[in-house]
């Protein structure tokens, strides 16, 4: 953001127009004046009356302020028409970035979800004028929030999550001082077992996050981190290559963290898993991987650089607060000036 | 205006009722002050210390008890010489708004026209810190023309054209070319003769009579119109800021009065009489009072 003139040798042309003006009204005063003037003689007595002396300080002191209101308002009212303003260049492609974020609230997952959570919540801070939503599946899928760009609610949503799902192991449902815990953990994860003959469906969940993504026609980039350790019990509508290539049809950007713990590495749940993500080039981490929130925020503006033609647009603020001020009490000086000396 | 004749007008004025007594003074109170030895009975006074003894006429004295001196009126063939200050303090205003140089103008006429009347010659001496013009003395009404359009001419409207002040040089042209006692009427304004002229003054009032005319000066306080107030002398624009305060105007006056008075104890100490005048319709009316100060005190 930078404080400038937008015209600046406007400023140059209201000087000089001001001084113009005054050496043509100087020019017809002189010319009007010499047949006005009312000669005297014999006034230099006029230098030892204290009181004219006292009186002509004054006058002195008047003229002055007149010039130095003059000046101001000169300055000003050139800075006005020069127009002061905050040049400020924004580029659009943070605004035109979408990510869903899309979390296994399974059985498996709760131990490691409030990591999980807090793995998202490292990469909003990253992010800025992306939109963001989460949604949360186990049997069925529940939106948290929609996709927005209110950070604050971002923030506010990821931290209840990593709350209601942190330390779940060690809530006691039957322990009555446990009850918010429990509570707030039902809360977070109300709407995922809605079919109750399944859980951990991944890829009804991952179909449900794809279809979270609105302004079909508008050309946007579109990203879906998918967190899960593809563990899938019961019988889902669609199976995770499927609903990968659903994903990919709608020219989303899958990335996938893999959730589950070190003694499923290298599993075959994995291996699908991480061909699945790595055949629609995305990244794919796992949950301790230190490059994970850098690299994909990394990729992710990457990709919408070029996604984007970069078409940074300059915004203009005026202000000319300030200068108005100058020009006002410029004036009022002035005024006050002429006044006091024409009288 | 240079049409008329300069006489003409000062005839004019005489004639209007306000100038009566400046009539009867032409014919009676003017004479006065050339009084002295001469043929022509003139009338009779009380003798006054200092007069010369032989002047007493014993007949008269015996009748009334005191002394008595019998005058006569002089044999006057006195030169009289016009010693007028043109710079450029004179183009300023007078009290009465008219050009201070057309005061001063009319004073030379009514000198003039009076000198006239009685035959007697005018000579002048007019110049400022640039200038100098001098006419010998003459008598005939079309050489006392020439003399008052000389006096006219020097002067311009625009007083910056004009050179600055400098009474001493006319007095001293005055000093030197004039050896014959002439009667010299010195028109300047209301702040000279200063006190450095006074040396000058002292001589030739040893060869002459002296009279002053002083045209006085309008207050910038008090000035006509609305427009600028500035001083010829270029060392003073008076903005209305400034023209419109009374208490400056109040000071100022004081300070103009203890100037005329300085003045007036200059010539106080050379025992001239002078007449400070406001406008032409001012003149007349001085001067008479002038000449009859000056008649008392020749007395």
């Amino acid at each position: 953001m930078v404080t400038t003139t937008v015209w600046p040798w406007l400023w140059v042309l209201a000087g000089l127009a001001v001084v113009a003006a005054g050496a043509a009204a100087a020019w017809f005063a002189r010319r009007r004046r010499a047949d006005r003037t009312t000669w005297v003689a014999n006034s230099a007595y006029l230098a030892r009356v204290p009181a004219f002396r006292k009186w002509l300080l004054k006058y002195r002191v008047w003229r002055a302020a007149l010039a130095v209101g003059l000046l101001a308002a000169t300055l000003a009212a050139g800075a006005l028409a020069a127009r002061p303003a905050d040049v400020e260049v924004v580029t659009e492609r943070l605004g035109t970035r979408d990510i869903v974020l899309c979390l296994d609230v399974s059985g498996s997952m709760t131990d490691y979800d409030g990591a999980i959570l807090g793995i998202f919540q490292r990469m909003v801070d990253s992010f800025q004028g992306e939109r963001i939503a989460l949604s949360v599946f186990n049997s069925t899928s529940r939106t948290v929030f929609p996709l927005t760009d209110d950070y604050t609610l971002v923030q506010a949503e990821l931290q209840r999550g990593a709350h209601a799902l942190e330390d779940f192991d060690e809530i006691d449902p039957e322990d009555p001082d446990d009850r918010d815990e429990v509570l707030d953990y039902l809360q977070f994860t109300a709407g995922t077992w809605a079919n109750e003959d399944a859980a951990s469906l991944i890829g009804d969940g991952l179909a449900s996050c794809a279809l979270l993504f609105d302004e079909a026609e508008s050309e946007r980039s579109r990203s879906i981190v998918l967190a899960t350790d593809n563990y899938v019990s019961g019988e889902p509508i669609y199976t995770l290559p499927e609903a990968a290539t659903l994903v990919a049809d709608r020219g989303i950007t899958l990335y996938g963290i893999f959730g589950g713990g070190r003694e499923y590495w290298g599993g075959v749940e994995e291996q699908e898993y991480r061909d699945v993500v790595q055949a629609g080039d995305g990244l794919y981490f796992r949950t301790d991987d230190p490059a994970l929130v850098n690299g994909m925020v990394d990729d992710v503006v990457a990709q919408q650089a070029v996604a984007l033609d970069a078409s940074p647009e300059v915004i203009v603020t005026d202000r000319p607060a300030g200068w108005f001020l100058v020009a006002a009490l410029g004036v009022a000086v002035l005024v006050l000036a002429a006044w006091r000396v024409r009288s | 205006m240079h049409d008329v004749s300069r006489l003409a007008q000062v005839r004019a004025r005489l004639d209007l009722p306000v100038a009566r007594r400046a009539t009867g003074l032409l014919e009676g109170r003017h004479r006065s002050i050339y009084k002295g030895h001469g043929q022509d009975f003139d009338d009779l006074h009380l003798y006054a210390p200092g007069e010369d003894v032989g002047d007493i006429d014993w007949k008269s004295s015996a009748r009334a008890g005191i002394p008595v001196v019998r005058r006569f009126v002089s044999e006057s063939n006195l030169n009289l010489v016009l010693v007028v200050d043109t710079g450029r303090t004179m183009s300023a205003t007078a009290p009465s708004g008219e050009p201070k140089r057309e005061v001063a103008a009319f004073c030379a006429a009514l000198v003039a026209y009076l000198a006239r009347d009685r035959g007697d010659r005018v000579a002048l001496v007019a110049g400022d810190a640039e200038r100098l013009v001098q006419l010998p003395p003459r008598a005939s009404t079309s050489d006392l023309e020439t003399l008052l359009r000389t006096v006219d001419r020097m002067w311009t409207d625009d007083p910056r054209d004009l050179p600055g002040s400098d009474l001493a040089r006319p007095l001293d042209r005055a000093l030197h070319a004039f050896t014959r006692r002439s009667l010299m009427v010195i028109v300047t304004d209301e702040a000279r003769p200063a006190p450095e002229h006074e040396p000058l003054l002292r001589r030739l009032r040893v060869r002459h009579e002296l009279m002053v005319l002083a045209v006085a000066d309008v207050s910038p306080f008090a000035a006509p119109g609305s427009g600028r107030i500035a001083d010829v002398d270029g060392d003073l624009v008076l903005p209305p800021f400034l023209a419109g305060r009374t208490q400056i105007a109040r000071e100022a006056r004081r300070e103009v009065e203890r100037r005329r008075a300085e003045v007036a104890e200059v010539l106080r100490r050379q025992q001239v009489e002078g007449a400070v005048l406001d406008g032409t319709d001012d003149v007349v009316h001085r001067f008479v009072e002038l000449l009859g100060r000056q008649k008392r005190a020749r007395r």
